[in-house]
């Protein structure tokens, strides 16, 4: 039940309130299911609103976002719209409704990880988290969740996307177009001339977390695209993806289908009609 | 806790669990509706700033200091708001329980793009659960208020 | 037809429409009475238990409790819950609260509280002690040789064969089936089997209850038949039916889920034993699995046909699942073969039969399309596969053998809900016509076998062709009562329930048109038990057609006072006399208005109100008629299907309000499209719900429909009101059977048991 609603006006705050709260204290970045359903141990909502997190700002190498920047903050920056083959306004587009998006923090999602299109994506897209556990620290994305970085302790402040000639693509697949996806992809790739630089194939809502595939992704590097890297990057994710049935789908058919949508999205990156 | 609901201000002590549509109906904006208490629905969409959200989920203590608008708010009473009086022309209402978050989601989708297609005015709608009318009529309604309001503004 | 209308045929805006868009407090669930109390029901945990004890002194004890009510204080009448005409046909197996409960969720106790987080709170705080039995899980669980006896009690009325499960049965045989299927040129065989499914009105159940000055019981309540509710209540609660008064507010939707009486019973008990008002809103988890769903079926057809393509024999076994109770079991199981089987009257050899059969899961009810979408599915499946067989067009094998107006299937009378049916011969279609028109628009002819591709996704198309009914003939009836006032408007009060669908607005234009004024001269009320005249409420799609000719009938007899009193006013003959623009006109040109009149008879000379009471009940029930067509296209890496264009060719007779006439019919269609592809309660293996909210349980979003084209074909029905029929079902029946048909199209699989989800199709693929 909860009985105490505090607003912190810094990080520092926010974080000293929750390590003396401990797990009686939960962050609140937007909307979320917490003011429906807290957990019966949390009794105080922290409202990071008032921190000053709300900020999207680009420099010559970084897109830089508050942690309580809104999915639909997001989704109307437009280099979020230009960088990285605009992936992360496509998949954006995908995330629930608008109801959602306007709430919905980008902090919030970070911390949460799993339920979503967007930790895949930022995957991706190499992004790295920045969060405060008393001192301002950052840490790659796909090393964020990889850690035992205990998510309900620290103080996610914000994201940083790369800007530089990345290219990605992102697919969802879902049994509606208002649900979570049964499963998603997400690659993204860099390349120096027609050579495949550094690569990252990376599947979400397995139905669990998002899950970069190094093996799959090394496959792609020190050559162009063909539609035989594609083949093979493709065929090494679904062998090597690891997968699990819930009401959404079967792991066989999300194996299945991790397979078919690293492969559009690499045939997507790759300039081939896709259809799909 | 102060915030503004249609323009009225409040400056009232708010639970620390409330809902934000608890707070509302609790206030006797009853055009808020529950629909599903999860978030899902819509049906209890208001506008947080001119943001489109659902009531249900958001903390009634997120929105101190902020502007509220329910459906109540859309008109001065005895009037309609072009979406409503097209929503009436077209039959966009039938049990009208998800109307109340229908409008308010088309009012912000107005707000930003006056001129939407079919397709836009569909992912504008999509967090709005209906039963009743498949949708068709909803869609026709908000493409048919835009087109008035644009001739209004060239007028 | 319709341009000899003035108001009828006329897209008028809703006579409800400025409260419900502006958002006023008119739902149930906005009335908020002060010294409310907030009732939560507990639910059991066990599919099929016995109470052994029930301990609620510690839920009694907590501050703010008024009541705590369980088996051990509440009355034992067995009853069904079913919302239908008296006496019920379904049984009486059902008590407020039992000493034994048989599906997730079932009622074990119920609290009422100064708030609802108290009643809740409560609610943990009672302690049940129980003895879990084996539970029944499925048909064929249910059917199996010494299955657990679900309904054992000794005081159930109405049960077909209770030792076996077997709530309801129901046979009908015309000809020698079994011989014309053997001789037969050709013949198929096709069983489909349908699914659990919830209504998902957006408002859930909701009731509140309150005693008015006189000590009568109020209730406010979210229902499509008050009169059953009064009725029902004063049965279960044991008093009298004078004590009660049902209003029905605006509605929030109910799909058949409100013809039932789940939650008026324990706010009306509560509020009789407190004297406090109180209200109970189910949650949306109790909406889909305490409340009512689709009875899930399977259903296996069998068709022969001779060489030309004329069908010998129609062969229909179906085997519902009615969950725990038997609600509706027998009519709903009854409509699968009688609202499908007379569409194709061709055949002289027909054999309809029906079980519907008892497990420990959530309980069936009225649904739109009500048993007749379970029987589409397989029968548009098997006319598909015989015209594959025969050689011949899908759609012209249709074309050969369905009813045409003059004709009749022996069908009418041998099945009706639960009983005999009425003869009946048809006397309006513009089916023909329907189907010419969606065959035309979906591209039938250049696009069906032709399996379009592009990159991954092949196209495909399908029809389906559908009847069903206006209202259950004989049995439910409808009446209203007009009344002119001083400034010429009219009172129209109907028992008629507006559940969403506008039917006040097309009460209130068949009105209008009788006594010639226009729509805004017509003051609606629906419902209220004080106040409106009998009817039995929103089911069967019998609003426009039977309240329809009830609302004529009041307004004829209306019109003739009218011109009794117009008449001695202009000293002339009332036969020469018409009504129009809110005159009575003589032949001559001279004219006084409504408002003349009614002031006369009001106030002047001869004095009385002018105003009557009409009632009627349908001799037959005319079917409204639908051809369906979809082209879908399927992604074959994946499975994906999306449905690429949809037309829904639909004749209602004339279309009172046409905009709320095609609103019906894609509302009903975007929920058969659900139904279709996505919509699906599931179940663990102790029978609990494993998706009861709208992120799990998915119905179809903006997004999620396809282009969808609805055309009103107009016929005209004589017996009906200005010609209309009744329109609000239909639609529900068409896209399992014309998308199945679509996919086999496309991909040439015939898949069984929707949802069509990507992975049935997916493996669906594998296999072939």
């Amino acid at each position: 039940m909860i009985t105490d609603y505090l607003r912190p006006t810094s990080i520092s705050e926010a974080f000293e309130t929750l390590t003396e709260l401990g797990p009686a204290g939960r962050l609140v970045g937007g909307g979320t299911e917490l003011a429906i359903h807290p957990p019966a141990d949390v009794s105080t909502l922290i409202d990071l609103s008032a921190a000053g997190l709300r900020f999207i700002e680009a420099d010559e190498t970084f897109i830089h976002v508050g942690a309580t920047s809104t999915l639909t903050d997001m989704l109307e920056y437009a280099r979020c719209a230009t960088s990285w083959s605009g992936v992360v306004h496509t998949m954006l587009r995908q995330v629930a409704s608008p109801l959602h998006r306007n709430a919905a923090t980008i902090g919030g999602h970070l911390a949460r990880g799993r339920l979503s299109d967007v930790v895949p994506t930022l995957m991706a897209v190499d992004a790295t988290v920045l969060f405060f556990d008393g001192e301002h620290r950052s840490v790659p994305i796909v090393d964020f969740y990889a850690d035992n970085l205990k998510r309900n302790t620290i103080v996610v402040t914000g994201v940083r996307i790369p800007l530089d000639d990345g290219e990605a693509a992102f697919r969802k697949f879902a049994r509606t177009t208002y649900d979570l996806a049964t499963l998603n992809t997400a690659v993204g790739i860099r390349r120096t001339g027609e050579e495949v630089t550094w690569a990252r194939i990376v599947v979400g809502e397995r139905p669990t977390l998002g899950m970069p595939l190094p093996e799959a992704s090394e496959l792609l590097v020190g050559k162009p695209l063909t539609s035989d890297s594609i083949a093979r990057a493709s065929q090494v994710a679904r062998d090597t993806v690891d997968v699990r049935s819930d009401p959404r789908g079967s792991a066989e058919y999300r194996r299945h289908l991790a397979e078919v949508l690293v492969r559009r999205c690499l045939s997507e990156i790759a300039g081939e009609e896709v259809f799909a | 806790m102060r915030f503004t609901v249609n323009d009225q201000v409040f400056d009232i002590d708010v639970d620390p669990g409330a809902s934000l549509l608890d707070l509302l109906r609790r206030l006797g904006f009853y055009g808020v509706k529950n629909g599903c208490d999860n978030g899902d629905c819509g049906a209890c969409a208001v506008l947080v700033d001119a943001r489109s959200v659902t009531s249900c989920d958001y903390p009634a203590r997120a929105a101190e200091g902020k502007r509220i608008v329910t459906v109540e708010g859309l008109a001065p009473s005895g009037s309609l708001h072009p979406l409503q009086a097209a929503f009436l022309d077209t039959g966009a209402v039938q049990c009208g329980f998800c109307t109340p978050g229908m409008l308010i989601s088309a009012v912000e989708l107005l707000e930003h793009n006056p001129d939407p297609s079919e397709s836009e005015v569909r992912e504008a709608l999509r967090g709005n659960l209906c039963r009743c009318t498949g949708y068709t009529k909803p869609v026709e309604a908000i493409q048919l208020a835009a087109a008035r309001m644009r001739e209004v503004d060239h007028d | 037809m319709t341009d000899q209308f003035n108001v009828v045929g006329q897209s008028e805006r809703r006579v409800d429409g400025y409260a419900l868009v502006t958002g006023k407090p008119v739902y149930a669930g906005d009335l908020d009475l002060p010294g409310m109390l907030h009732v939560a029901v507990l639910g059991s945990p066990h599919p099929h238990a016995r109470i052994v004890d029930i301990d609620t002194s510690e839920a009694e004890e907590l501050d703010g409790v008024a009541i705590v009510l369980t088996h051990q204080n509440t009355p034992a009448t067995r009853y069904t819950t079913a919302g239908q005409g008296f006496p019920e046909p379904s049984p009486y197996d059902t008590r407020m609260f039992d000493t034994k409960v048989r599906f997730v969720g079932d009622r074990v106790a119920a609290v009422a509280a100064e708030t609802i987080d108290i009643a809740r709170e409560a609610l943990s705080l009672i302690k049940v002690s129980y003895e879990p039995l084996h539970p029944v899980l499925s048909i064929d669980e249910a059917l199996a040789d010494r299955a657990p006896i679900i309904h054992d009690e000794d005081d159930a009325s109405g049960i077909w064969d209770a030792e076996h499960n077997i709530a309801g049965a129901v046979e009908a045989n015309v000809g020698d089936v079994d011989g014309a299927l053997q001789t037969a040129y050709a013949s198929v065989e096709f069983t489909g089997e349908t699914q659990y499914a919830q209504h998902a009105p957006i408002e859930p159940h909701v009731s509140v209850a309150y005693l008015d000055d006189n000590g009568r019981l109020v209730l406010y309540t979210s229902t499509q038949v008050p009169f059953h509710v009064r009725r029902i209540m004063a049965q279960v609660l044991g008093i009298p039916v004078r004590q009660i008064r049902v209003i029905k507010p605006r509605i929030g939707g109910g799909f058949g889920v409100k013809q039932e009486v789940l939650i008026e019973d324990l706010v009306g008990l509560v509020t009789l034993r407190t004297g406090r008002p109180s209200r109970l809103e189910l949650t949306r988890a109790e909406e889909f699995y305490a409340s009512r769903t689709r009875h899930p079926m399977r259903v296996t057809v069998r068709l022969g046909a001779g060489a030309d393509g004329m069908l010998q024999a129609i062969d229909m076994q179906a085997l519902e699942n009615t969950g725990a109770y038997g609600a509706h079991n027998l009519t709903v199981v009854s409509n699968t073969g009688s609202k499908t089987l007379p569409l194709y009257n061709k055949a002289p050899n027909v054999r309809f039969s029906g079980r519907g059969i008892y497990t420990n899961l959530p309980v069936g009810g009225a649904y739109r399309g009500y048993g007749a979408t379970q029987g589409y599915f397989p029968l548009e499946v098997a006319m598909d596969m015989l015209a594959e067989q025969l050689g011949m067009d899908a759609v012209e094998l249709r074309r050969k053998n369905h009813i045409r107006v003059g004709e009749t299937s022996p069908i009418f009378e041998e099945l009706g809900e639960g009983r005999k049916g009425v003869p009946q011969t048809l006397g309006s279609s513009s089916l023909d016509q329907c189907i010419n028109i969606g065959a035309e628009r979906i591209g039938w002819a250049d696009k069906r076998g032709k399996r379009h591709r592009e990159g991954p996704w092949v196209h495909g198309v399908g029809m389906s062709i559908h009847m069903q009914g206006s209202g259950i003939p004989a049995i439910d009836m409808a009446a209203a009562t007009i009344k002119l006032n001083d400034d010429g408007s009219i009172n129209l009060l109907i028992g008629a329930t507006d559940l969403g669908t506008g039917s006040d607005t097309v009460l209130g234009q068949i009105a209008a048109e009788v006594l010639g004024v226009g729509l805004s001269e017509v003051i609606v009320l629906s419902s209220d038990t004080d106040v409106t005249p009998f009817d039995t409420g929103a089911y069967a799609s019998s609003t426009t057609y039977v309240s329809g000719n009830a609302v004529r009938r009041a307004a004829e007899a209306v019109k003739n006072q009218i011109f009794d009193v117009a008449s001695a006013m202009l000293k002339t003959d009332p036969e020469s006399l018409h009504l129009e623009d809110g005159r009575a006109i003589a032949d001559d040109g001279r004219s006084v208005t409504l408002s003349e009149v009614a002031l006369r008879s009001l106030y002047g000379a001869d004095q009385f109100q002018i105003g009557a009471t009409a009632s009627f009940v349908g001799d037959v029930s005319p079917p409204p008629f639908l051809a369906s067509f979809a082209e879908v296209r399927i992604d074959v890496e994946t499975g994906k299907l999306e449905i690429v264009n949809y037309v829904a060719a639909a004749d209602c007779g004339t279309a009172i309000n046409p905009r709320l006439a095609e609103g019906q019919v894609e509302g009903a269609i975007a929920n058969g499209i659900g139904y279709a592809l996505m919509e699906e309660m599931r179940f663990d293996k102790y029978g609990r719900m494993r998706n009861p909210d709208f992120g799990r349980y998915k119905i179809p979003a903006s997004t999620d429909m396809p282009p969808l084209e609805v055309i009103l074909v107009d016929s005209y029905e004589e017996t009906g009101p200005m010609g209309a029929k009744s329109i609000a079902e239909i639609g529900i029946n068409a896209p399992i059977p014309t998308l199945a048909n679509a996919i086999y199209d496309a991909i040439g699989v015939r898949l069984t048991h929707p949802p069509f989800t990507s992975e049935k199709i997916w493996r669906a693929l594998q296999n072939s």
